[in-house]
């Protein structure tokens, strides 16, 4: 299963992708890079108005985020050839205790039915859609075990039957504070991170900026990209080791590999 | 879309509030027996109880594990049936991928334990390592052993159409040998109070299409098909054939769809373009007909224009809508009907609404029927479309 990528556009609690390669670079991995209370999305008010703006969550403003830059990146503009694949670990999470608070503060009654609505795992996807004016083929999924390697493969399956030219598929997961206590506990020392990362993908026969091998079985002599330690834990955390391995693909022209943990791990490679 | 081959379906396995298993659904559909009732299993704490088709607990009960949630012992219920169909030789040594689409079945619904960590207790662990566990595609993988993908597809109450859309893909390309795909949701009490606060729930037996609905009743359950390669199987071992799929949404609202059913009009004609069926051609069409205000009132009006004379089957009003089990649900049903050559009656339906443009059969309907389409809209302005074929061999 091959993919071309077109672009990628990363936001996360520690930087973009930026931050990442510079780590890669200055840092060997070693080290934990610094992070922020939350993702940075202000940069998002350059091209929507408040208004906009107003009703859209934070791991919304993550996806759309990242989105734009993988857009930016792939010098492309939205368009219906294009579907929408988001994977996530555990889905809109902040919605979901927004709407459990509501139920908790007024009760069964006085519960906000826009929170209910808002917690809906698809919504996200559908709203990058209605951003970006997008009348298009749209998946959601929410796994801990191996989402980015699941919605690469959703998004290789549609553009190989035709079914779309382009994949914009996004892979996000945000902190809260119920789950960052879950984990502390469940695994002491590992901190939560959060994060959306996007990429333009195409079915494998044209020539993209990188290209994607879904299914690889690893040689010794591949250079291996490992961000594990450096950033925290997130179940999409394989999406950063491939926007890392992306950029550095292109800047030496070596393949990359990036592994994804779970049941079944997976080893994809990035080839210039 | 350009025409792809059929995949087969060598097993169904199906639990709803009309029966246990399929033979049992399709019994209580064709009897016109069923209807919903004030839940039991939580408390109903709104101005006005809605009614809910919930499953026997008995049924799901040997399923049941003290690790798992409710949507996951529906699935395995839903699982073992299809595998026991379909036969040991669908799995055994070969590469089998599993997609299943759900709503509850995925989400941090962790009332009780949200509501005691905010108060400063330590959060119940167990509770997490349920949902962890629970996941349904990652569950049942596990569960049987398999090797191949797993995927769990939130895509709110299309999930289940789209989850064995994906699937037939994944056996086309040569991903899978086998996928085992359908969908999964227990009713809760989050879930419950939020269509309430929508206003979109009826505190009557719900009536698709007709002039007088008023709203949707919730339900659960579970389906699962067992999809193989057409050229995989002997043609007395499918029950039917996954045609064709088509998939778009609206880009309109996040909970209203398209008032010209501009992303169902897409997903209809792909799915019809993939299948290759004409659309005088197709046998009958099973609709989502959640009996919603807006939901039927896009729904007919775009059956009216693009499958005009084609047999309406309207089956929520046995089952409740199970979100994201609904379209898998709705699947079986569909193939159960081709095998049968017949509709089951529209329970609910009694008076045609001029702006639905569209009726729904009234009672039990004859239809000679090689084909067939199932619709699922969902949240966020989701369509879906799925198209069967007749197998040469009965589903139950």
């Amino acid at each position: 299963m091959r993919l071309n990528i077109f672009g990628t556009g990363l936001v996360a609690d520690f930087g973009s992708t930026d931050e990442l390669v510079r780590h890669v670079e200055h840092s060997h991995c070693s080290g934990t890079l610094p992070r922020a209370p939350e993702a940075n999305t202000s940069p998002l008010s350059e091209r929507y108005s408040p208004r906009e703006l107003r009703r859209l969550d934070h791991f919304t403003r993550m996806c759309l985020l990242a989105a734009h830059r993988a857009l930016d990146e792939a010098a492309l503009a939205p368009n219906e050839d294009m579907a929408i694949v988001l994977a996530s670990g555990y889905g809109p999470a902040h919605t979901t205790f927004d709407y459990l608070d509501s139920i908790i503060n007024f009760g069964e009654a006085g519960a906000s039915p826009t929170a209910f609505s808002h917690s809906v795992h698809n919504i996200p996807a559908a709203t990058i859609a209605l951003m970006l004016r997008l009348s298009c083929p749209s998946m959601s999924l929410c796994q801990s075990d191996g989402p980015v390697w699941s919605g690469l493969a959703a998004s290789w399956t549609w553009l190989a039957e035709g079914r779309a030219r382009r994949v914009l598929f996004i892979a996000a997961d945000e902190r809260t504070p119920l789950l960052e206590d879950v984990l502390s506990r469940m695994r002491p020392g590992c901190l939560p991170c959060e994060g959306a990362t996007a990429f333009i993908l195409g079915a494998g026969n044209e020539a993209g900026r990188a290209d994607l091998e879904l299914e690889v079985v690893p040689e010794p002599d591949f250079p291996v990209v490992d961000l594990r330690g450096s950033y925290g834990v997130s179940p999409v955390s394989a999406a950063f080791d491939l926007a890392v391995a992306f950029a550095m693909t292109r800047k030496t022209a070596q393949a990359v590999l990036v592994h994804e943990d779970g049941r079944v791990p997976r080893n994809m490679l990035m080839v210039p | 879309m350009m025409p792809a081959l059929p995949v087969a379906v060598t097993g169904v396995g199906c639990v709803s509030a009309a029966g246990a298993d399929l033979a049992s659904c399709l019994d209580a559909l064709f009897s016109d027996q069923g209807g919903p009732a004030p839940p039991t299993r939580f408390p109903c704490r709104q101005p006005l109880t809605l009614p809910v088709f919930e499953v026997p607990e008995a049924w799901s009960a040997p399923y049941a594990e003290d690790g798992l949630t409710a949507s996951a012992a529906l699935l395995l219920r839903a699982a073992d049936e299809a595998l026991r169909r379909s036969g040991p030789q669908s799995i055994v040594g070969k590469r089998v991928g599993v997609i299943i689409g759900t709503t509850t079945g995925a989400s941090l619904d962790f009332l009780d334990c949200y509501r005691n960590w905010r108060v400063g207790d330590e959060p119940d662990i167990a509770a997490i390592r349920r949902y962890g566990r629970s996941n349904p595609a990652a569950m049942l993988a596990r569960r049987l052993g398999l090797n191949g993908p797993a995927l769990t597809l939130t895509n709110a109450c299309s999930s289940g159409t789209d989850a064995i859309g994906l699937g037939a893909a994944w056996i086309r390309q040569g991903l899978c040998h086998t996928v085992l795909a359908g969908g999964a949701d227990a009713l809760n009490e989050i879930t419950y109070n939020g269509f309430a606060r929508l206003m979109v729930a009826s505190p009557e037996p719900c009536r698709p299409f007709d002039i007088e609905r008023a709203g949707l009743n919730l339900g659960e359950g579970a389906a699962v098909l067992v999809l193989e390669a057409e050229d995989d199987v002997r043609r007395e071992q499918a029950c039917g054939y996954i045609l064709g799929y088509g998939t778009c949404g609206d880009a309109h609202h996040l909970t209203a769809p398209h008032p010209k059913a501009r992303g169902l009009r897409r997903a209809l004609q792909d799915c019809l373009d993939q299948s290759g069926i004409q659309a005088g051609d197709v046998g009958f069409v099973n609709v989502h007909g959640t009996a919603t205000a807006h939901n039927d009132a896009v729904e007919g009006p775009l059956l009216a224009e693009m499958l005009p004379e084609v047999p309406i089957s309207a089956t929520k009003g046995f089952t409740g809508h199970a979100l994201g089990a609904a379209g898998a649900v709705e699947a079986a049903f569909v193939l159960g009907c081709l095998s049968r050559g017949e509709l089951p009656p529209s329970r609910g339906f009694r008076m045609g609404d001029p702006a639905v443009k569209a009726e729904p059969v009234r009672g039990r309907t004859r239809v000679d029927a090689r084909n067939a389409i199932s619709l699922s809209l969902a949240f966020g302005g989701l369509n879906a479309a799925l198209a069967f074929g007749r197998g040469e061999s009965p589903c139950v």
